[in-house]
C-alpha cells in the first residue's frame, strides 16, 4: 500500500486560506475595510478638508482679469452721501465705494446690478471682522455719466464704483480694507432654462485698498454741487 | 451553429442601433436651433416688414464722440450711430423697440443706454405712424481693426428676447461709413418717416 500521493504543495496553503476565511463574519471584513481606508486617509491628512492655498495677493493698480471681466481698481473711500443716486444706507451704516475701471472681456453685453449674480459676485469687502459680499451691495454705478446698474458692452472700457454698505463702527475702527477679486464660469442653461449666464464664484485674488472719504460719489456732482451761481453775500 | 449566427444577428443590430442614435443626435435640432428668430433682410435704406415691426435703416455713421444736450460720452470709444425709423404692425401693445443691437464678429453690443437724450432704443412703436430717431452703440476704439468689421450686422426686434419672433437684420460695413469727430444726438421724434 501506497500513500496516496500528497497534494501538490500549493493548494493546501489555497484551501486552509478559504476555509479561514469562511470563518470570518462578514462584518469583520467589512469594518477592517473600513479602518483600512481611514487609516489611508490619515495619510493624507485625513477626512477633513484639504488646507486650501491662500488666493494670491495682487498690488494696488494691478489689473486682475478673469475670462468675465478685467477690473483695475482704484481707491477706496467711505461715501457721506448718496443722495444723488437715490440710493439708502441702512442706519447704523455707512457706504463703502470702491472705485475700478472695468472692462467687460466676453463677447455680450453684462448689466452691472446689485442683484445676486453677475457682476456683483466679483467683489467682496472685508473690514475689521465684517465680510460684505454680494448681499451688502448696494449698487454698482458708472460714475462719469452717473448711472446706476450700467450696460458693459463688449470690450468698452467704463469707470464703476461698487458700493456697499457696512456697519459704521468696523468702518472706524479698520484704516484699510481687503478687496476678494471672484473669478465666475459661464454657465449654459439647459432644458427649462435658456442663455449664457456668469456663475459660480470662485476666490481668485486679493488686494488691500486704503479707505478715503468723499463727501459724494461723483466728480460731477461735486461739481454740481459748486458751480450753482452762488449770490455773493451782501 | 444557429448560436453563433444569433450572436451575429444581435451585434448586427445592436450596430445598427448605434449608428442610427448617433445619426439623430447629431442632426436633431437644439435649442438654440429650434428657437431661432424669424429673421428678415432689411437693407439699408429699404423699408422691411416682420410680424410686429416694420422699419426703414435710413444711414448709418461713425462718431468718435456724442454729445446730448445733458450728456456728453467721453473719449476712448468708437460709436457707430444708425438713423432708423420704426413702427408697429399689428398691435400698439407691448410695442417697443426692445432689441437693438450691432453683432460684430462674435461679439454683441446693444444699444446704449447712456445718453440722457431721447434715442429709438425702447421707443413705442405706434401703428402706422413710425418714430425716428438714433440708435447708439458704443464700441471699442479699435474696432475698426477688426476683419469682421465690415461685415457687421444690425437687429431690430420688438421684444429684448427675440427669440421666435420677426427680426430685421440690416447688413453694415463700419469700414465703409463716414467719420464724424462729434455727433450731436437729436430726440427720437414720433411722426417722421
Amino acid at each position: 500500500m501506497t500513500a496516496p500521493p500528497a497534494p501538490p504543495a500549493r493548494s493546501k496553503p489555497a484551501r486552509w486560506a478559504r476555509v479561514a476565511i469562511d470563518r470570518v463574519p462578514t462584518k469583520w471584513l467589512v469594518t477592517g475595510a473600513t479602518g483600512v481606508f481611514l487609516i489611508a486617509t490619515a495619510a493624507f491628512g485625513g477626512l477633513a478638508d484639504a488646507e486650501t492655498p491662500a488666493p494670491p495677493v495682487i498690488a494696488h493698480g494691478e489689473t486682475f482679469s478673469s475670462p468675465q471681466l478685467a477690473l483695475t481698481l482704484g481707491e477706496a473711500a467711505v461715501i457721506d452721501s448718496l443722495d444723488e443716486l437715490y440710493l439708502d444706507v441702512p442706519s447704523g451704516h455707512r457706504a463703502i465705494a470702491v472705485f475700478a475701471q472695468a472692462s467687460n472681456a466676453w463677447t455680450r453685453p453684462q448689466l452691472a446690478t446689485a442683484a445676486e449674480g453677475g457682476i456683483g459676485e466679483v467683489l467682496a469687502l472685508r473690514v475689521g471682522d465684517e465680510r460684505a459680499g454680494a448681499g451688502e451691495l448696494l449698487a454698482i454705478v458708472r460714475t462719469d455719466d452717473p448711472q446706476v446698474s450700467p450696460m458693459l458692452q463688449p470690450g468698452v472700457a467704463a469707470p464703476l464704483a461698487f458700493i456697499w454698505a457696512v456697519p459704521a463702527a468696523s468702518i472706524d475702527a479698520a484704516g484699510q480694507l481687503t478687496v476678494e477679486l471672484f473669478t465666475q464660469r459661464l454657465h449654459t442653461g439647459t432644458v427649462t432654462a435658456s442663455g449664457q449666464w456668469w456663475t459660480d464664484p470662485a476666490l481668485a485674488a486679493t488686494m488691500t485698498l486704503p479707505i478715503g472719504e468723499r463727501a459724494t460719489l461723483t466728480a460731477v456732482a461735486v461739481a454740481v454741487a459748486v458751480a450753482p451761481d452762488e449770490e455773493p453775500a451782501p | 451553429m444557429s448560436r453563433v449566427r444569433a450572436g451575429l444577428l444581435s451585434a448586427a443590430g445592436l450596430a445598427v442601433l448605434l449608428v442610427a442614435t448617433g445619426f439623430v443626435a447629431a442632426t436633431a435640432p437644439r435649442e438654440a436651433d429650434w428657437e431661432q428668430p424669424f429673421a428678415i433682410d432689411a437693407p439699408l435704406g429699404e423699408p422691411a416688414q416682420g410680424r410686429n415691426i416694420a422699419a426703414t435703416v435710413h444711414d448709418a455713421a461713425i462718431a468718435e464722440r456724442v454729445v446730448d444736450r445733458r450728456w456728453r460720452s467721453g473719449e476712448g470709444s468708437t460709436w457707430v450711430v444708425v438713423d432708423a425709423s420704426a413702427a408697429a404692425v399689428t398691435s400698439e401693445i407691448g410695442a417697443l423697440l426692445g432689441h437693438a443691437a450691432l453683432v460684430v464678429g462674435d461679439r454683441v453690443y446693444l444699444a446704449s443706454t447712456r445718453p440722457s437724450g431721447l434715442t429709438l432704443n425702447g421707443a413705442s412703436l405706434s401703428i402706422g405712424v413710425p418714430t425716428r430717431g438714433a440708435l447708439l452703440f458704443e464700441l471699442p476704439a479699435d474696432v475698426l481693426g477688426d476683419p469682421a468689421a465690415a461685415a457687421a450686422r444690425l437687429e431690430l426686434a420688438v421684444k429684448a428676447d427675440p427669440r421666435l419672433d420677426a427680426m430685421l437684420l440690416t447688413p453694415i460695413d463700419l469700414t465703409a461709413l463716414p467719420v464724424l469727430p462729434e455727433y450731436v444726438l437729436d430726440d427720437a421724434e414720433w411722426g417722421e418717416r
